[in-house]
């Protein structure tokens, strides 16, 4: 924080030089990601939070209700040798994008029946460990909160809930239901101490809850969720500390990137930035499927 | 064939209940009474993503940006001093209070001026502050629809009946006439003037007596082929109150959606044939709205906030 403060907003780009992004770069980048991929847009966030080196209406981006259908470990087991570590002296990015589309596949072929179980089944063991680890966190049992007569009130006119589909036991003629999957919402703000983007991340469960930081721990590479990503406050937004994957070496993996790319004779725009960032970002959490255009490759 | 619609799920933002809780100690204090509260509704769903109402950061500020294929919902936060208010209040009779208060909107002409308290809501709630407990149950008032009023045909994918160009031109009148719509609205009506222009007409304009229109238009925010979003019922309940000459027969509902199949960047939207044989609706229907819970049961829900509000167990997990 004090850091930040002391920071000079960034003025002149240094982008081919060492891959960080100066505020109007940003803009222009983002600009071209929205173009691209309409899912994503400018927010303005809380007014106490104003970045002055940012137009007002164009603060940082957002993208919600993102599918997240699977956990990275159920993802890992048939994944892994697929993975191709993109070169890099330590740790390395790993990139799954080529795999991405496996998995879209087997997702959209995974039928409702089998969604489910896997669902109730995951979600009996979220609720153990929870107990589990979270003892000082109280349990409410809301069957205190029945009420004679509420039954009535349920709405024939609504496609059920997975809930109520289970209740009834119903036999599912085929669709018509409406799909148990976690969702996360994406913000992608500008770091003025590291001059680059960051991705912030905040999910909700199947039941639209928001996700504890353990739980949303199922949806990062293991190679990353305890070094990259950590808990802080959103430079735009009120509210407890949010998840975000540490921008300290995107510098790096995106002056890499230009490298590679202006060997094999080519130049990479600027504008590029966030699309190439979201991208690479992809690696550390594979399996939310959000919007960034195909059309490049590394 | 039966008319469901994909309903409404909450989602609540973890900046919205220090927002609350802020509110509730210093302006609310022991102040029981609705507080007037915007949540948005998007009509860019994923395939499988439930339809989520947000209530972010932004609910008490009347000046929020709105993204593109986002859209407002006005309600309110009753926000009850004890637990016991909470649980004892008569839910039923709550509800009923706000239907009536929508019907009446509907009723003189207000819900067309201000479309975004179609959709309507209400979060009843109690905060636990010492213990970062916030007990919570949204509702939706929504009318039930009358039999006289049918689905012809399941929904059809909007390019086996809008070519692509028109698809691309639709989108483009849309946006522009949002941008110069001051209150933002999902709820429209589209006329397709030649075969290269659409016209988009707001509720009041297309309202009026005389004036024709092909599709009776909503922003949607159901992921469902099947089914079209909840919304549409409370437009059509003011439609059958309003102007009910306009519906009978038949008539077609266009259920925009702003995300991309194929080259078609609203190519998921559908087209809904309808019909409706009866008359002008006079008599309150019957209502409901109460958001079941996680189980489907019809039982307010529960979160914990502690662990990211507690300002003690934000210490210990910083180190």
């Amino acid at each position: 924080k004090v850091g930040e403060y002391f920071t000079p907003v960034l003025k002149e780009s240094k982008f081919h030089e060492t891959g960080v992004l100066t505020p109007e770069e940003f803009l222009a980048a983002g600009d071209h990601l929205v173009h691209h991929c309409p899912s994503w847009q400018w927010a303005a966030g809380s007014e106490a939070s104003l970045k002055d080196y940012l137009p007002k209406d164009k603060q940082f981006l957002i993208t919600r209700n993102v599918p997240c259908y699977k956990r990275c470990s159920q993802m890992m087991l048939n994944g892994d040798h697929l993975e191709k570590v993109l070169a890099d002296s330590e740790g390395g990015w790993v990139d799954t994008h080529h795999f991405a589309d496996t998995i879209a596949d087997q997702v959209s072929e995974m039928t409702l029946e089998e969604g489910n179980k896997a669902d109730v089944k995951a979600k009996g063991q979220a609720k153990e460990a929870l107990e589990g680890e979270d003892s000082d966190q109280e349990a409410v049992d809301m069957e205190d909160f029945a009420e004679s007569g509420m039954l009535e009130a349920q709405d024939p006119g609504l496609v059920p809930t997975k809930g109520e589909k289970d209740k009834s036991k119903e036999a599912s003629g085929g669709g018509g239901e409406i799909l148990a999957t976690r969702t996360y919402d994406l913000n992608i703000t500008y770091d003025k101490y590291y001059q680059t983007p960051r991705l912030w991340l905040f999910g909700y469960d199947e039941d639209k809850k928001a996700l504890s930081m353990e739980h949303m721990y199922e949806d990062f590479s293991a190679d990353h969720a305890n070094k990259t990503i950590t808990m802080e406050t959103h430079p735009h937004l009120p509210g407890p500390p949010q998840a975000s994957v540490h921008p300290c070496r995107h510098a790096q993996v995106m002056k890499k990137l230009i490298d590679q790319i202006m060997e094999g004779g080519g130049e990479l725009g600027v504008h590029m930035y966030l699309i190439v960032f979201l991208k690479f970002v992809q690696a550390i959490i594979p399996t939310i499927e959000y919007d960034f255009t195909q059309n490049f490759s590394l | 064939m039966v008319f469901q619609v994909m309903p409404f799920t909450s989602a609540l933002h973890s900046a919205f209940w220090p927002l609350i809780s802020n509110k509730k100690l210093t302006e609310l204090r022991l102040d029981e009474s609705p507080l007037p509260a915007l949540a948005k509704y998007a009509n860019n769903n994923k395939e499988g993503v439930p339809a989520t109402l947000c209530l972010e950061w932004d609910a008490f500020d009347p000046k929020l940006l709105l993204q593109s294929a986002t859209f407002l919902a006005k309600g309110s936060v009753v926000n009850t001093n004890t637990i016991e208010t909470f649980k004892t209040m008569d839910k039923k009779e709550f509800l009923a209070q706000e239907a009536d208060t929508l019907w009446k909107l509907m009723l003189n002409g207000e819900a067309i001026q201000e479309p975004s308290r179609l959709c309507s809501w209400v979060l009843l709630m109690h905060a636990d502050l010492k213990k970062y407990l916030y007990y919570y149950w949204f509702a939706f008032p929504s009318f039930e629809l009358p039999g006289t009023l049918e689905q012809k045909a399941n929904p059809k994918a909007v390019e086996s009946e809008l070519r692509l160009e028109l698809c691309e031109h639709l989108l483009k009148s849309f946006e522009d006439w949002k941008r110069l719509n001051s209150e933002i609205s999902g709820f429209f009506f589209v006329r397709i003037e030649e075969s290269t222009s659409v016209k988009i007409l707001s509720l009041a304009e297309g309202i009026k007596p005389g004036v024709k229109f092909d599709y009776i238009g909503l922003a949607d925010p159901s992921s469902m082929d099947e089914h079209p979003g909840v919304p549409l019922r409370n437009l059509l309940t003011l439609l059958m109150i309003q102007c009910p000459e306009k519906l009978l027969g038949d008539f077609k509902v266009l259920c925009l959606r702003q995300i991309r199949h194929g080259s078609n960047p609203i190519g998921k939207s559908v087209v809904l044939s309808m019909s409706y044989s009866g008359e002008k609706l006079a008599n309150q229907p019957r209502s409901f709205g109460w958001e079941s819970d996680e189980s489907g049961r019809m039982l307010p829900r529960c979160v914990n906030m502690k662990s990211s509000m507690d300002p003690q167990s934000l210490a210990e997990s910083a180190l």
